[in-house]
């Protein structure tokens, strides 16, 4: 069984990679413990 | 030899007081509040993360805890070599903070569980266990909904192979891998348990198996 949770940010920033990089960071660091989650970011629509 | 501890208070926390009561009953060492936001451990010469609901576990046990301002510090000390106990929560904490390998997870069967459990001593190299012997029962409360230890298996060969996994279940109420109650860093300094040693320091609680648990980590030092 999986159960997930979806999160949406809106983030300013130079570029989207800039901002994809800034996800990355909260999902790794916060919003996610790598021991039992894992995390994927998708960059929608600026 | 007695020493100065320094119990962690963040929002939410509500063990320290018992922590405090426990330490003084065993050991008569000066225990004391730290505040979650110091920036500074100040004199203390032993942390302790006590249970609870620490940012009340918003997101995750732990998640929001370890960036108190007081961890910086306290990740600081551990490295040096200083002695740091998290009790259930504070366990949790310490996972989240990387100050230990692993994470707590929701107990096998989804349900809050409260009640004395035995502990079996598993390992003396960490400095909550040093005054304790491998093999002995130890009876102490547990109080979690999140107690279910786990890691990759890469990780639970190394606990294992360093005589990092300090405490077991005799009966394993949560689904923890390999029976594990408490462990150990490498060093031995700094150590976590899902059971709460200061509800067992007194006859009047049931239990005093708490106390050789808490007289080994106030008894000074780092380990190894």
């Amino acid at each position: 069984m999986r159960v997930g949770k979806s999160m949406r940010f809106t983030i300013e920033a130079a570029s989207a990679e800039v901002a994809r990089q800034q996800a990355e960071d909260m999902c790794t660091r916060f919003l996610t413990n790598p021991v039992i989650e894992d995390a994927t970011v998708t960059v929608g629509a600026s | 030899m007695s020493i100065s501890v320094g119990v962690v208070s963040f929002p939410g926390s509500n063990c320290e007081a018992d922590v405090i009561e426990a330490i003084d009953t065993v050991s008569g060492a000066n225990a004391d509040i730290l505040w979650h936001g110091d920036q500074s451990i100040g004199n203390f010469e032993a942390i302790v993360l006590p249970g609870g609901f620490a940012h009340g576990d918003y997101l995750r046990p732990g998640a929001i805890a370890r960036f108190s301002p007081v961890m910086e510090a306290i990740s600081a000390f551990a490295a040096a070599g200083g002695p740091v106990l998290g009790i259930c929560n504070g366990f949790q904490v310490l996972t989240e903070a990387g100050l230990l390998p692993g994470a707590l997870q929701k107990n096998a069967g989804l349900k809050f569980i409260c009640g004395p459990t035995d502990l079996v001593v598993a390992s003396t190299s960490s400095v909550l266990t040093r005054t304790a012997t491998v093999g002995d029962v130890l009876t102490v409360p547990i109080n979690h909904f999140e107690g279910n230890f786990t890691c990759s298996p890469e990780t639970l060969a190394e606990l294992e192979a360093n005589d990092q996994v300090i405490l077991r279940y005799a009966s394993n109420p949560n689904g923890s891998v390999a029976d594990i109650a408490g462990i150990a860093n490498a060093a031995g300094n700094v150590v976590g348990l899902m059971p709460h040693p200061e509800r067992a320091c007194h006859a009047l609680l049931g239990s005093v198996d708490g106390q050789v648990l808490l007289t080994g980590f106030v008894s000074g030092g780092a380990e190894k």
